[in-house]
């Protein structure tokens, strides 16, 4: 991080030189033991369906989910989170769809 | 695994060299290096001006501290990020997420995915993406307010209708996005189309919920045309009851299609008379009772309900997978061809695995990835910017006929890209060929920035 004797010559040369990452190896050695501590994983760990859910790749690094549960509580109590459904109470196919004959 | 062009690997490397904690954004970026290996092959010009460099380093990363307090008086701090990865051919574009998950290599990855599909629309949409670690799970209304009103006091001076146009994504619904907004008008002294997502009575567009859904049947439908056929009469399975699923089940449905499944949580249903009328409302009913069973659909209309399983092993001529990320796999790519499925249109991101992927393709099915049948969600963002700066409203039918329009050129940038480098008919190589040019040529024409 630090060194008061740097000078750009001598970098320029290392870096012709062909060598291992130290950087690369150390920071994957870390991050591998930081996998084994628990931590937050993925969307599951605060979805409302976490004691439901059986969807493929349950409790892994899940990153996409249409299905994400956001009906969190609050304090409120009686009030549910307003989702998209909650909020436009006139969503309907009839509304949706006019002259569709539902 | 497949091999990248000696270019794109040596871009990608020095990427892992460089950040080699960031996992899901280097998986990102060789999914797309795989497809566009024989562009950047064929024209010396892209290495020349290192374009895949420039491409996979964002234009600028934003990371703040977001203290905020709750109920009892105590101080949270948070961190904020916004990832503005790619301006060349609009400002920023792409959604805030809270979640606990949330870090830079998350927002990279997804700020990344963002840039192409926005792209593809053909709208003046560049790619981002943002958010935070916090979690709005048991928060109260008053906690989520002050938590929005911290994040956008560090935020709001880096975003603008030109700049940086922030949209929800998980944990930032209509209550955050209002919050949000709020407090950047109040910052700004300006109402000005910042976020994308608003009220339908404050700037917001009519048919953003139901876009995604409406958006994905409209590009199965151009698929089907190349092959002489239409959706009108077709068997449809589909997976998920969220809005994405039920944007499809409502367009496919008026389209003449017969949608036979739905999935949640639990299992999946299977309703071999066709999910319709009422019962398309009833998704709705669903969704507020916030159980999110879809063994309630089964005991309510007397269907079959097939707990803890997917809905890929009933016939169907099309399938939607609208749920989440790997949800359908090799397996259940060979059930589908087995049982004669003609068409997988993807809805959620990334929801077919590389394996299934490669079944799909290697049977020539029509089969599309979210990037391109998926992005009517933000095409229907781009509307909405359209429509806060010239300060009107189009009715709900301009704007479905207008994300009607859009799907079709995405279709046919799809299909024109995969003709020309010689894949024909593989709308996943023509996705990110079509998408990474318009983004790459813009690039260089703008110079060295």
């Amino acid at each position: 991080m630090h060194c008061e004797e740097f000078d750009d010559l001598t970098a320029t040369e290392l870096k012709k030189k062909p060598r291992k990452s130290r950087l690369k190896t150390g920071a994957g050695d870390k991050r591998d033991g930081l996998e084994n501590l628990p931590r937050a994983r993925g969307l599951c760990i605060n979805c409302d369906d976490a004691e439901i859910c059986k969807l493929a790749g349950f409790g892994g690094e899940v990153v996409f989910c249409e299905e994400h549960s956001s009906n969190f509580d609050n304090a409120g109590k009686d009030k549910a989170h307003p989702s998209i459904f909650t909020n436009m109470p006139d969503l309907g196919v009839k509304n949706l769809v006019p002259g569709w004959d539902t | 695994m497949k091999s990248l062009a000696p270019y794109c690997a040596d871009v990608l490397q020095k990427l892992k060299d460089k950040y080699p904690w960031e996992k899901e954004f280097h998986q990102a970026v060789h999914e797309v290096f795989l497809s566009i290996g024989t562009v950047v092959g064929n024209d010396p010009h892209y290495r020349h001006e290192s374009i895949l460099e420039r491409i996979v380093e964002p234009e600028r990363t934003i990371i703040f501290r977001v203290p905020w307090r709750d109920d009892a008086g105590a101080i949270h701090i948070n961190t904020g990020y916004r990832v503005g990865f790619n301006s060349a051919l609009g400002p920023y574009k792409g959604g805030l997420r809270f979640h606990p998950s949330a870090n830079l290599g998350i927002f990279k990855f997804l700020g990344f995915e963002q840039t192409f599909k926005n792209a593809l629309t053909g709208l003046p949409l560049g790619g981002g993406k943002g958010g935070s670690d916090f979690s709005p799970r048991g928060r109260s209304d008053r906690e989520i307010e002050n938590f929005c009103q911290s994040f956008m006091t560090s935020l709001y001076q880096h975003i603008g209708p030109n700049t940086d146009v922030p949209a929800g994504d998980i944990g930032v619904g209509a209550r955050e996005v209002g919050f949000l907004f709020g407090q950047y008008k109040r910052l700004k002294n300006a109402w000005e189309g910042v976020f994308t997502g608003k009220g339908l009575d404050w700037g917001g567009s009519y048919l953003r919920p139901e876009a995604t859904g409406f958006g994905a049947v409209y590009f199965a439908e151009e698929m089907l045309k190349t092959k002489g056929e239409r959706l009108e009469g077709k068997t449809v399975a589909v997976s998920g009851f969220g809005n994405v699923a039920w944007g499809v089940v409502t367009k496919a449905a008026q389209m003449g299609a017969k949608v036979v499944t739905l999935s949640g949580p639990d299992g999946f249903i299977h309703d071999p008379a066709g999910i319709r009328g009422e019962k398309i409302d009833y998704l709705l009913d669903m969704r507020r009772s916030t159980r999110d069973l879809v063994e309630d659909y089964a005991q309510r209309f007397k269907v079959n309900f097939y707990p803890g399983e997917r809905p890929w092993r009933v016939k169907c001529d099309i399938a939607f997978p609208c749920a989440c990320e790997n949800e359908l796999d090799e397996n259940d790519a060979k059930a589908l061809l087995k049982n004669g499925c003609r068409c997988v249109t993807e809805c959620a991101n990334m929801p077919v695995t590389p394996e299934a992927m490669d079944v799909l393709l290697e049977s020539k099915i029509l089969y599309s990835p979210g990037k391109a049948s998926n992005a009517a969600g933000v095409a229907c963002s781009g509307l909405e910017m359209a429509q806060n700066s010239s300060k009107i409203r189009w009715t709900r039918e301009e704007v479905d006929k207008r994300l009607r329009t859009i799907m079709a050129d995405i279709h046919r940038s799809c299909l024109q890209a995969a003709e020309q480098y010689k894949k024909n008919g593989n709308y996943f190589v023509g996705a990110n060929i079509a998408g990474f040019i318009k983004v790459a040529n813009a690039m260089i024409d703008q110079g060295n920035t």
